[in-house]
């Protein structure tokens, strides 16, 4: 079975990789707006998280709870195999399908 | 990431918070918001807690659209309890959806009811498509309601034709008559065009359309001047015969057609709405032309129908008060001309009616039969199908539905199959309304009518939906009231089923109730169209062949021209192979006319001659009687001398007649006038004594006959071609009609007809009857056995566990069998006891359409008690069989 990602997805997935055993929503939430720049509510991080659980490409994790989260417990996701292998395949697409086009497009 | 200090008073904004519980799953609740409050205290701390409450504020409001577009939608609860905002149209949309789910989820069942309450909603529909033009749709006219018929009344009480020197009396006397008219029948024949057209037609006085309120579409009216002799020679044209034969030419008005080689002028087109409903076969309208003068004006031919519309504010009541007493004065004026003195004033519709009521209303009487076992079968039905759901409305009043709820969720999904059904028995009805009018009797009443109207589609949707939610009543009442005492308890779910098994078993007795009335009906027109067919008609009518001929045209003027027209016909069809011998007669016995006249007795002095006795009068040819193998039984027939005019003017009689009005005599020799007495009538001598002959029908009293020879003289300008044939009358036919053209190619050869298929359409309203009662009484007879079958199967299925208990006890198949058949018995027995009562009482309306059967026949009740008894024990053998079958190890295993 193979996993197609949308775009947000794929940072998501990438930001999960990042963050190694980190990863939940406030973590991914950051890593995102950090990296790519990118604006986005918590709400959509954390359906996307859910929705890519669902798909099977992270599994979730229940922690402990803190005082700072108003005692409720965080959710931590790890990448699984066929997260990874649909990473892949996404970067694979985009490097060959950009591949011979530095020279009319600049790739820094 | 941790390690911040939450600040003080800065917590999440509460509304935001209560909003975000509300809109995220409750699974992923926790850990989100477990996310939004710790990130909100990141940014209180970097930004201060305004800015976080702004933050956690966007972020509230972005989830919004977050979780809403989620892919998998939250599962709803199968039905929803109402609330108290909820609208009555939303509870219905709802209920609906449900029902549909619920039908679509057991196909067979759904198929079943709505196939059965397709066939009673179809027939119930098919039939009053029939009889509600003629019994309760008011007549195509203005103001239906002040039309009459009038007829003079006889001194037995019958009603007659009347007389146009009457009719002239009426209309210069009456004051509570707004218009009154007078029509004869009428047929021509269309020449001049591509070929000679027969045409129903007739004659009318001036005022007739005034009087039925219609006016012609093109051109205009009669006028009075045109009602005269001499002037009468314009026609009024129906819409059909516009279009089909002058192809809508508008410019028609003010030409002449021709008919029978006579010119008329077209003076109007009638639109294509009215509907001729005193001459249904009329195409084409002519004045009646009569002056007082002429010799079939006077005072004894009776011989016109009179129409009249009563003024304004008068009732029928009133108006015959009024005639009476005009007729009173008339009988004073002229005592020899009237038997007694008396006018009928009766309204047109039920005039019109009135032959095809009794038909009529035991057809819709029956077919309200069938609706009636297909409403029971189906609710039994449902109650069989409520078993099954007993878990499904136990969970879901356990999860809050009223039990209103729960009635009202069967009631809508009953009420849905009945829609259902309802729309397939619309497509049954159609065709229903095409094949009807080819079965009905010959003069059946308003027979262009019948069609499916938005009345009748009213009626369907009526009766759809009313017998829907009626069959979901029980199950309804029944389910929820098993609600009201407790939910998943087994002593409930026994007490419901037990509650189901009554039901069912008073519905199949019902159904049996019904059917058994329905086939005692069948039964009985079954016997009584059997004996009147068994009926001699007095003349042999197997490998007879008769059609109708004409001597139209003025070559025909002369009597000679018309007699030596039919004696070469006659002599052109003897030839024929296959033909064993031919003769022409003016009326054929059971054909629907009639030709009556008064017979006056030489030396019988009468003051009146209104009181001498009638005969039906038959014109013939010398081999009539051979040909028809009517007996002599004293004298002789006509010879060829008879009919030739050489001799002096002679007549037969029938037997009747003579022992009526010669009893203990001999009438051979005896002389009688017919038709008055005068100079002008001749006096006849009795030649011979013949056998008896229906002539209305094969039920009518014996009436009294004369035959006259055919030459003595000539007033009929058509005759019936009788040919006695040794093959198929049907397969000589097309070669008869050859002979007659060869004679005169331009005289219509008109009503071909086998005298099998004549004496058929006799007894035409009893078969309509019958074979609708047959057909409903087939669907019944089904109907019952289903529920028959459907409540023993339900009952082995129950019961299971005690047979098995009985059979691992010793009980032999046998015993077994023995008992379920008894259960079956036991309900086809409580259902004919109590249909026998019903069919006692309901009979007697079949009372007019029987004949030689009494409404109450032992024999035919007997009977269909046994043939339901047969087909009940048939019904009940599956489930018996399947009972013997049961294993005592499975079964005992099975609870």
């Amino acid at each position: 079975m193979k996993a197609y990602l949308g775009e947000f997805e794929q940072l998501v997935l990438l930001a999960v990789l990042r963050l190694g055993d980190d990863a939940y929503g406030v973590t991914v939430h950051r890593e995102i707006e950090r990296r790519a720049g990118r604006r986005v509510s918590l709400g959509t991080v954390y359906t996307t998280l859910t929705r890519l659980e669902a798909k099977g490409c992270v599994l979730a994790r229940i922690g402990e709870p803190t005082t700072e989260r108003g005692g409720r417990r965080k959710k931590y996701f790890v990448i699984l195999p066929l997260g990874r292998s649909a990473l892949q395949h996404s970067f694979a697409a985009l490097r060959k399908m950009t591949r011979g086009l530095d020279a009319v497009w600049e790739v820094r | 990431m941790t390690g911040t200090e939450p600040a003080p008073c800065s917590r999440p904004p509460k509304v935001a918070l209560r909003l975000l519980n509300l809109l995220v799953p409750r699974l992923e609740r926790e850990f989100f918001l477990g996310d939004l409050e710790q990130a909100f205290h990141e940014r209180g701390s970097r930004d201060g807690p305004r800015a976080a409450r702004r933050w956690f504020w966007r972020q509230a409001l972005a989830a919004i659209p977050a979780f809403r577009s989620r892919s998998v939608p939250p599962r709803k609860p199968a039905i929803q309890p109402s609330r108290p905002g909820d609208s009555p149209v939303r509870i219905l949309q709802q209920d609906l959806r449900y029902a549909v789910r619920t039908l679509a989820r057991t196909p067979g069942f759904s198929l079943l009811a709505i196939l059965i309450l397709a066939l009673g909603i179809g027939a119930t529909t098919a039939i009053f498509s029939v009889v509600n033009p003629v019994l309760f749709q008011p007549l195509p006219f203005p103001h239906p309601e002040q039309l009459v018929m009038i007829w003079e009344r006889e001194k037995d009480g019958t009603s007659d034709n009347t007389s146009f020197a009457t009719f002239s009396d009426l209309v210069r006397d009456t004051k509570t008559l707004d218009g009154i008219a007078v029509m004869s029948y009428w047929t021509t024949t269309l020449t001049g065009l591509a070929e000679p057209e027969r045409l129903g037609a007739q004659r009318v006085s001036s005022r007739f359309f005034g009087v039925l309120g219609v006016r012609p579409e093109l051109g205009r009216d009669f006028l009075p001047s045109e009602d005269a002799q001499g002037t009468n020679h314009v026609v009024i044209l129906s819409h059909g015969l516009w279009q089909r034969r002058f192809g809508n030419d508008r410019g028609i008005i003010g030409k002449p057609i021709d008919l029978g080689g006579v010119s008329y002028t077209v003076v109007g087109v009638m639109p294509a709405n009215f509907e001729s409903v005193l001459a249904p076969e009329a195409q084409i309208w002519g004045p009646l032309g009569y002056n007082a003068t002429l010799p079939y004006a006077c005072r004894t031919c009776r011989h016109l129908r009179a129409v009249a519309r009563l003024k304004d504010g008068v009732s029928q009541e009133a108006a015959s008060r009024e005639l009476n007493q005009i007729s009173l004065n008339l009988v004073r004026q002229y005592p020899r001309d009237y038997s007694a003195p008396g006018m009928v004033v009766a309204s047109l519709q039920e005039d019109l009616t009135r032959a095809v009521r009794p038909a009529l209303l035991a057809v819709l009487g029956a077919v309200l039969l069938v609706l009636g076992i297909a409403g029971a079968n189906v609710t039994s039905l449902q109650l069989g199908r409520a078993v099954q759901r007993e878990s499904e409305f136990a969970v879901r009043s356990a999860l809050g539905a009223g039990r209103n709820r729960v009635a009202r969720q069967i009631i809508t999904e009953s009420g849905l199959l009945g829609a259902i059904g309802g729309l397939a028995g619309l497509a049954l009805a159609y065709i229903g309304t095409k094949l009807l009018p080819s079965l009905s009797p010959q003069n059946f009443p308003r027979l262009s009518a019948i069609r499916l109207d938005g009345e009748v589609l009213g009626f369907a949707t009526g009766v759809s939906l009313t017998v829907g939610i009626i069959a979901g009543l029980a199950p309804a009442l029944i389910a929820s009231r098993n609600n009201l005492r407790g939910r998943l308890s087994a002593a409930t779910k026994s007490s419901s089923a037990r509650g189901r098994r009554i039901a069912r078993g008073s519905l199949v007795v019902g159904e049996v109730a019904l059917a058994l009335m329905l086939l005692v009906g069948a039964g009985l027109l079954l016997e009584s169209l059997g004996r009147l067919l068994a009926v001699d008609p007095g003349f042999e009518p197997r490998n007879l062949l008769t059609m109708q001929i004409e001597t139209a045209g003025p070559r025909y003027r002369a009597d000679s021209a018309v007699g030596a027209f039919y004696h070469r016909v006659l002599d052109a069809v003897r030839v024929i192979p296959g033909v064993t011998s031919a003769a022409v007669t003016s009326q054929l016995p059971l054909g629907g006319d009639f030709d009556g006249y008064g017979v006056h007795r030489e030396g019988v002095a009468s003051s009146n001659p209104e009181n001498d006795p009638g005969a039906d009068r038959y014109s013939v040819s010398a081999d009539y009687l051979a040909t028809m193998r009517i007996p002599i039984f004293r004298g002789r027939g006509f010879t060829e001398q008879d009919v030739t005019g050489g001799g002096p003017p002679v007549v037969l009689i029938n037997r009747t007649f003579a022992e009526r009005t010669w009893a203990g005599e001999n009438p051979i020799g005896r002389r009688v006038s017919i038709g008055g007495i005068g100079p002008e009538v001749p006096w006849r001598t009795i030649v011979g004594v013949v056998g008896d002959v229906h002539h209305t029908g094969l039920d009518a009293p014996q009436s009294n006959q004369i035959y006259l020879p055919e030459g003595q003289p000539f007033e009929n300008n058509g005759m019936v071609l009788t040919v006695r044939t040794s093959l198929d009358p049907n397969s000589v036919s097309a070669s008869v009609r050859r002979a007659i053209w060869s004679v005169d190619k331009d005289q219509p050869v008109t009503r071909v007809a086998s005298m099998d298929r004549i004496i058929a359409a006799s007894t035409a309203q009893r078969r309509f009857a019958l074979v609708l009662f047959e057909l409903f009484g087939v669907v019944a007879l089904v109907l019952a056995a289903a529920g028959i079958y459907g409540v023993i199967a339900g009952s082995v299925t129950e019961h299971t566990r005690e047979i098995g208990i009985r059979t691992a006890l010793g009980a032999s198949r046998a015993n077994i069998l023995g008992l379920v058949v008894r259960q079956g018995l036991a309900l086809t027995l409580g259902g004919a006891i109590i249909g026998t009562g019903g069919a006692l009482v309901l009979s007697r309306l079949l009372t007019t359409l029987l004949y030689g059967v009494g409404a109450r026949d032992p024999l035919t009740f007997i009977t269909v008690v046994m043939l339901l008894c047969l087909v009940a024990l048939a019904a009940c053998c599956l489930p018996a069989w399947r009972a013997t079958r049961v294993d005592p190890v499975v079964a005992l295993r099975s609870e």
